[in-house]
């Protein structure tokens, strides 16, 4: 850990080296506030430029009223070239407007014009500045002038299709009244195809025919309703004799019946006094059964009580079926009754029947309806002449209707085409006038979107800020210090000391890496303080970035430090390699202006790199790892450098 | 046993020229040896190499019995005190030893011990917190001495350590350096001034167009050259013709 040892002592002594120390401090800090309050804005501001030519006509004074405006300028008129080259001369004018004579007139013949710029190039910045801000002035009042043409043009087209959109109105109207007639055309023939003549002609000649079908029906009728009047008669008759027969015969059922029941009331009556008398009889003998004690006289008395007894049982029952017939009888009577009822309704129906079979009004009818029948067969004939001759007539017309509809078709189709030739000026129309006159006066425009947040234009400085501050501080500090380490004889005392070079180079590089951060932390917070910028996004990427740069550059210090003799020595050296590098290290040029070989150093130096780090930890925030790998391969091939320089410097005549 | 410093035909050869020819000596452990001789002479190139500043064309070197080579080894025994001041003159006397001290590898509780010895020896212990920078010359003389010092070495060179001091600075140094010798410290030295040979070498070496013309103590070299004054021995020893 000797090289801790060599950290602190280098520390130790910039502590104690008031001057180094407020360099140290101070030369971040007054970068920073040079820089910060120095380019807060890299855009021209008030740059007295000179006019010479027509001023006042309507085109020259829409280009000044733009270069007033821009407020880069401040136009200053002049009578003649002459003058105004004068002033140009002594510096009082960056540059001369000068407007041709004709200026107004080409522009209104619709020529273009050209306006002469004379231009300090002494200054290349400022001559580009310049021409970009006064290219974009022209450029804007060229598509001006632009405009004032084209809306001229919109206007007149505009007109055009107005009469377009005029005659399209007739057209239509024209078209709807065809449309029209055709439509009634087309209805009539519809009405005429409707009317079917030819079928009506088949329907007369089929109705003539059926009828006199209808005649022959009607005879036959007329014949059937004959045979069927003498047949019902008959049946009338036979069927009037069946009922009376059967009316007789009921009638005689119903004597029989009414005889019969009679008879049986009279027998049942007959057997209920005998059953009575049996009774008595009975109830006799069982009296003097009981009044009697001879046992065979009992027998005997039992005996007759039981015959009489069985007797007057058989009497009941006779009586019973008696009543059964009796009843029987009575509802066969009823229904005999009921039987003689129908017969007489029978008759009734018949007689009814008879009255309206009669057939003499059918066949009145019948010989009616054929009188009809002969005289509509024959109108049938007469409409058969008349809708023959209108089908004629109607063939006709339909072909005269057709020839109309096929002209009217024509003309339809010709007012179509009429129709899409406004239809495609119109859309012409609208499509040229609906572009907008700044469009075509400037069809092309840029949209800038800035990728990056920007609080102000020291944002983009921080990194060329911080590799300035680390190109000199580590250069300078780094190869001073290893000077003083020779002229203070301390290298010799350190050749003394087992890796003692080694740890001396260790501790001066690591010192350069603590002393970076520290500048580093300083610049930003004067940045973020006074100007106001972003703070890093990512802190640990920018120390990464911040120790990997001081080790290459304190690196290189280090080298021109071996080398040189003296202090100021390597001042020299330093600035010779320093300067290089600022003008190549993407520090005041960008290094896509650069011609390619220039590129191509740029890549190899290693300042480039370190601005790149900065500029990706502090604006883009990407990703530094290119540069960063291209530092530490710087590194490890300064450091091969060092180790080959330490060994082969071991002898003491190289520091004396 | 083993010298503390063996020399054997050492010889050095810059840009063609010979600047040591083929010298050899020997400086016993705990001796104080004198290397004289006018500028030009070859001693500083002679004190380069025996402190390992400087790889030899030809011969052999050994410190303590060990080849000069083994550098690690030879660079913690060996103290050198260079002619001009060896020190970071921004940085306080304290922190100079305690540096040095690291460079070696000291731990800091052996690094205070050896620092407040030494302050003491060099008188400088009051001048502890002190920047360099504003020390006396003579203190200056002493810090130097001091900070090749703090990793106690065996062997010291000291090259012309009193050149340019006045009178009363030079005793000063003269007693720190007799005050390590008392130590046992085997110190080797260049000077130029013969009252400061005579006073602290016991034996001396002096060398002239690189080579070693003459050595012994100051006493045999006097009766040698039947001289009485060093000084004059040593004018005598300088002319080509001698």
């Amino acid at each position: 850990m000797k090289f801790l040892s060599a950290l602190w002592k280098e520390l130790l002594e910039i502590s104690h080296d008031r001057t180094m120390l407020l360099v140290l401090i101070v030369f971040p800090v007054f970068i920073m506030l040079f820089m910060g309050s120095s380019f807060r804005s890299m855009e021209i501001n008030g740059l007295p430029i000179g006019v010479v030519g027509p001023q006042n006509t309507s085109f020259s004074a829409m280009l000044l009223k733009g270069l007033n405006d821009s407020k880069a300028f401040n136009l200053q008129s002049y009578q003649s070239e002459s003058d105004a080259m004068a002033d140009f001369k002594n510096g009082q004018l960056k540059a001369i407007i000068v407007i041709p004579q004709d200026f107004e007139a080409t522009l209104n013949r619709g020529n273009g014009s050209r306006i002469r710029i004379e231009v300090d190039n002494s200054d290349l910045a400022l001559e580009q500045s310049v021409l970009a801000a006064m290219s974009a002035v022209v450029q804007a009042s060229s598509a001006d002038i632009t405009k004032a043409y084209v809306s001229g043009a919109w206007d007149e087209l505009g007109a055009l299709n107005r009469s377009a959109s005029k005659l399209g109105a007739e057209l239509e109207d024209s078209r709807k009244q065809m449309q029209k007639t055709k439509s009634d055309l087309q209805t009539i023939k519809k009405n005429m195809d409707e009317s079917n003549l030819s079928a009506l002609v088949g329907a007369l000649d089929g109705s003539s025919q059926k009828l006199s079908s209808l005649q022959g029906s009607l005879e036959v009728q007329r014949q059937m309703i004959q045979n069927a009047s003498a047949k019902n008669e008959q049946l009338f008759n036979d069927t009037d004799s069946f009922l009376q027969n059967a009316s007789f015969a009921v009638d005689q059922s119903i004597a029989t019946i009414q005889s019969t029941h009679g008879t049986l009331v009279g027998q049942t009556a007959e057997l209920n006094h005998t059953a009575d008398n049996l009774a008595l009889s009975i109830n006799g003998l069982k009296t003097i059964k009981g009044s009697v004690n001879d046992s065979l006289v009992i027998a005997a008395l039992d005996l007759n009580i039981m015959s009489l007894d069985s007797l007057r049982n058989s009497t009941l029952m006779q009586i019973a079926d008696a009543k059964n017939q009796t009843a029987e009888l009575e509802k066969l009577n009823a229904t005999l009754h009921g039987f003689r009822s129908s017969l007489q309704n029978y008759s009734g129906i018949l007689a009814k029947a008879k009255t309206d079979s009669d057939s003499s009004g059918s066949l009145a009818a019948i010989d009616k309806a054929s009188v009809q029948l002969i005289l509509m067969n024959s109108s049938l004939g007469s409409a058969r002449e008349d809708v023959s001759r209108l089908k004629a007539t109607m063939d006709d017309v339909r072909g005269s209707m057709t020839d109309i509809e096929g002209t009217l078709d024509q003309a339809l189709n010709q007012t179509s085409s009429v129709d899409d030739l406004i239809s495609s000026l119109q859309d012409t129309v609208e499509e040229q006038t609906a572009k907008d006159p700044d469009m075509i006066a400037s069809p092309l425009s840029i949209e800038l979107q800035d990728q990056y947040v920007r609080t102000s234009y020291v944002d983009f400085l921080m990194p060329q800020v911080i590799a300035i501050s680390l190109l000199f501080s580590c250069f300078l500090l780094s190869s001073i210090s290893l000077v003083r380490e020779k002229t203070r004889n301390t290298i010799i005392r350190a050749m003394m000391i087992p890796y003692g070079l080694a740890n001396m180079v260790l501790g001066k590089v690591l010192s350069m890496i603590v002393l970076s951060i520290g500048q580093i932390a300083i610049i930003l917070v004067v940045a973020l303080l006074l100007f106001g910028v972003r703070p890093p996004s990512d802190i640990w990427m920018l120390l990464f970035g911040t120790v990997v740069s001081s080790l290459v550059l304190s690196s290189i210090g280090i080298l021109i430090g071996f080398y040189a003799r003296t202090e100021s020595a390597a001042i020299q050296t330093c600035l010779l390699i320093a300067i290089p590098m600022l003008f190549l290290g993407n520090i005041i040029f960008s290094p896509d202006l650069l011609p390619n070989y220039t590129q191509i150093l740029q890549q190899l130096l290693p300042l480039a790199h370190v601005t790149n780090i900065f500029k990706v930890v502090l604006i883009t925030g990407g990703n530094p790892l290119v540069d960063i790998v291209a530092l530490l391969t710087y590194f490890v091939l300064l450091a091969i450098v060092l180790a080959y320089v330490l060994i082969k410097r071991r002898d003491i005549t190289n520091y004396q | 046993m083993a010298s503390a410093v063996e020399v054997k035909e050492l010889a050095k050869v810059m840009n063609e020229r010979i600047i040591v020819d083929r010298i050899s000596f020997k400086v016993e452990e705990g001796e104080l040896f004198g290397l004289l001789g006018s500028n030009g002479s070859g001693k500083t190139t002679t004190f380069n190499m025996l402190s390992g500043l400087l790889p030899p064309s030809s011969g052999s070197i050994r410190i303590m019995g060990r080849d000069i080579k083994e550098s690690d080894f030879i660079r913690m025994q060996i103290g050198f005190v260079t002619q001009a001041d060896s020190f970071y003159d921004t940085l306080t006397v304290a922190e100079n030893l305690r540096y040095f001290a690291s460079q070696f590898g000291i731990s800091s509780g052996e690094t205070e011990k050896r620092m407040k010895k030494l302050l003491g020896q060099m008188r400088l212990a009051e001048k502890k917190d002190s920047v360099a920078a504003r020390l006396s010359g003579g203190m200056k003389k002493r810090l130097n001495m001091a900070c090749s010092l703090m990793h106690d070495p065996k062997v010291v060179f000291l090259d012309e350590p009193t050149v340019g001091l006045d009178p009363v600075v030079r005793r000063e140094v003269w007693e720190v350096i007799e005050a390590l010798h008392s130590e046992g410290k085997t110190i080797i030295l260049t000077s130029h001034y013969m009252d400061e040979i005579e006073r602290l070498c016991g034996r001396v070496a002096i060398m002239f167009s690189g080579r070693i013309v003459a050595s012994g103590t100051p006493h045999e070299l006097k009766e040698r050259f039947e001289l009485k004054q060093m000084e004059d021995v040593f004018a005598y020893l300088m002319k080509p013709e001698s």
